[in-house]
């Protein structure tokens, strides 16, 4: 398990970092850690020692802190283990050693500046190489704001890939153009841009590549930043066999969407 | 196995085997978080609703006039008034849940929505569908919201009943919000109750290095809920957790500043 700190656009981000499990029946886990900040570099991840943190601790980092090299690709991982790491991986590790399910272990991961500051309860695990994404975002706002899509990526392996993400109104399927995102990264897409009105819901298909979609919104003034995750698709039902309802929903609408386009 | 393995293992299953929610008891139940309401004079609420059962079926496009069923609740966890409105055509409504929603809104604190669909259109197994979906907090005036999805899944509807669903264990247990409190800011936690029963909840905090102190200690009615409000005005940080038999007491944060505010599950 990886905790993220991201920068794009204008914004610094930020982590708050906690040795602070959030169940007290899951893990006994309290031997201090090292914590190694992770990076994507060419064929390889590159990899330091940030600091030690013992149970209890909390400790926040912020993007401007960091060397400009680890955010390149818009994202830096941080990993708490108790092993000593090599300073250049082929693959990410894969023991979590912060563990929990109910619910998963998180820090919070986020952006500010000088007047605002938003933030989500984060966590990733490496998604698979070959997957895809479907969501749908219901909360772009308009006047005084402006949208983006932050797409967040990591795969085991250290490629940034570049894919595309397609944009749709989700009732007519009307087309309403693509953007690149990337592997390992934290990608930005522009949804202004692209002139879904208010009463629209748009729909966004990457069939190359998983991803952690979120919507991004800073007020023009920058007086404030909102920042939320969109769902997969198996968050529309509860109970059953989830993961096969998701398979089923995405193949219909890959299937309407493959036609419409 | 020694003895401290011994009691581990023994709290764990005492602690484990349940889920976090029951399954509802109508195979045409639908599910709904209980969502926080904020009506007071400085804040407004918005609801996103889109076409749940069309997104599931693949097809978003309505040819038949569907209703969604918006429950508002007070902090007693008690129905205050309930109110249809059409799922919109385009894809997307936000509904405000303001004076002009309803005229109890004032006296309301949290609400569900329920979506209306006919079985045989969904093909989900076992499953049932759920209203997870998003809502925009703005402070009054504000030209901008802050949005937070669904928090815990928390109600089922069926054939006029409404069900708490949460579950809660035999003993009480602690849930630290995932999240350092660092001021200068006011933190207003909002909890919910999605079980079926009145649970105790205490509220404690915690300095880094420091030992965890009682701050609160009330009872969360079934389906009822309350804002704990709590001001940090240094930027070390502290914790907070909730000692209660609710298998995840986890609530949403509002982390208010003199500039604006954030809104997150923690």
């Amino acid at each position: 398990m990886f905790f993220p700190i991201l920068r794009v656009l204008d914004l610094e981000g930020f982590l708050e970092l906690s040795y602070v499990p959030a169940n007290n029946w899951e893990t006994r886990e309290s031997r201090p850690m090292n914590v190694y900040a992770i990076w994507p570099y060419g064929d390889f991840w590159r990899c330091e020692l940030h600091c030690t943190i013992k149970y209890g601790e909390s400790f926040r980092i912020t993007s401007g802190s960091l060397d400009p090299e680890m955010l390149k690709t818009g994202i830096c991982l941080f990993y708490p283990t108790v092993q000593k790491l090599k300073s250049k991986l082929n693959v990410l590790p894969s023991t979590p050693y912060w563990h929990s399910n109910i619910p998963e272990w998180r820090c919070t991961s986020g952006f500010y500046n000088d007047k605002a500051q938003t933030s989500y309860q984060s966590e990733i695990f490496p998604l698979p190489s070959k997957a895809s994404m479907l969501t749908f975002h219901p909360f772009i706002q308009f006047n005084e704001i402006k949208n983006y899509l932050l797409v967040i990526n990591v795969i085991r392996e250290p490629n940034v890939l570049s894919h595309k993400i397609d944009l749709f109104n989700s009732v007519n399927l009307e087309w309403h153009g693509s953007a690149p995102i990337n592997t390992n990264s934290a990608s930005i897409v522009d949804l202004d841009s692209f002139g879904f009105t208010r009463e629209e819901l748009p729909l966004f298909l990457s069939q190359e590549m998983a991803g952690i979609p979120f919507g991004l919104g800073i007020a023009k003034d920058g007086s404030m930043l909102s920042l939320e995750h969109t769902h997969p698709p198996a968050s529309l039902v509860l109970f059953g066999n989830r993961n096969e309802i998701q398979s089923k929903i995405k193949k219909i609408w890959l299937q309407r969407l493959g036609k419409s386009k | 196995m020694n003895k401290r393995n011994f009691m581990r293992k023994t709290k764990y299953a005492i602690w484990i085997p349940r889920k976090i929610n029951r399954k509802p008891k109508g195979r045409a139940s639908v599910i709904s978080d209980l969502f926080p309401l904020r009506s007071d004079s400085n804040w407004q609420t918005h609801f996103e609703l889109l076409n749940v059962a069309g997104l599931i079926s693949g097809d978003n496009s309505l040819t038949q006039r569907r209703m969604a069923r918006f429950v508002l609740f007070n902090c007693e966890g008690e129905k205050l008034a309930e109110k249809m409105i059409p799922i919109p055509k385009s894809g997307r409504q936000t509904v405000n849940l303001d004076s002009g929603f309803h005229a109890s809104i004032l006296e309301a604190s949290a609400f569900a929505v329920f979506h209306e669909y006919s079985e045989p259109e969904l093909e989900i197994g076992n499953s049932f569908l759920a209203e997870r979906g998003y809502t925009g907090y703005s402070r009054k005036h504000a030209k901008i919201r802050a949005y937070v999805h669904g928090n815990l899944d928390s109600i089922a509807f069926c054939q006029g009943e409404i069900q708490a669903i949460g579950n809660r264990g035999l003993f009480p247990r602690h849930y630290t919000v995932q999240h350092p409190l660092r001021g200068p800011a006011i933190y207003e936690f909002y909890l919910s109750n999605p079980t079926p029963h009145s649970v105790s909840i205490k509220i404690q905090h915690c300095e880094v290095g420091g030992t965890w102190k009682g701050i609160k200690h009330f009872k969360l009615r079934s389906m009822g809920n309350r804002i704990l409000r709590i001001e940090k005005k240094d930027d070390s940080p502290s914790f907070i957790r909730i000692r209660s038999r609710l298998y995840l007491g986890r609530p949403v944060v509002f982390r208010l500043t003199d500039q604006g505010f954030d809104v997150f599950h923690g």
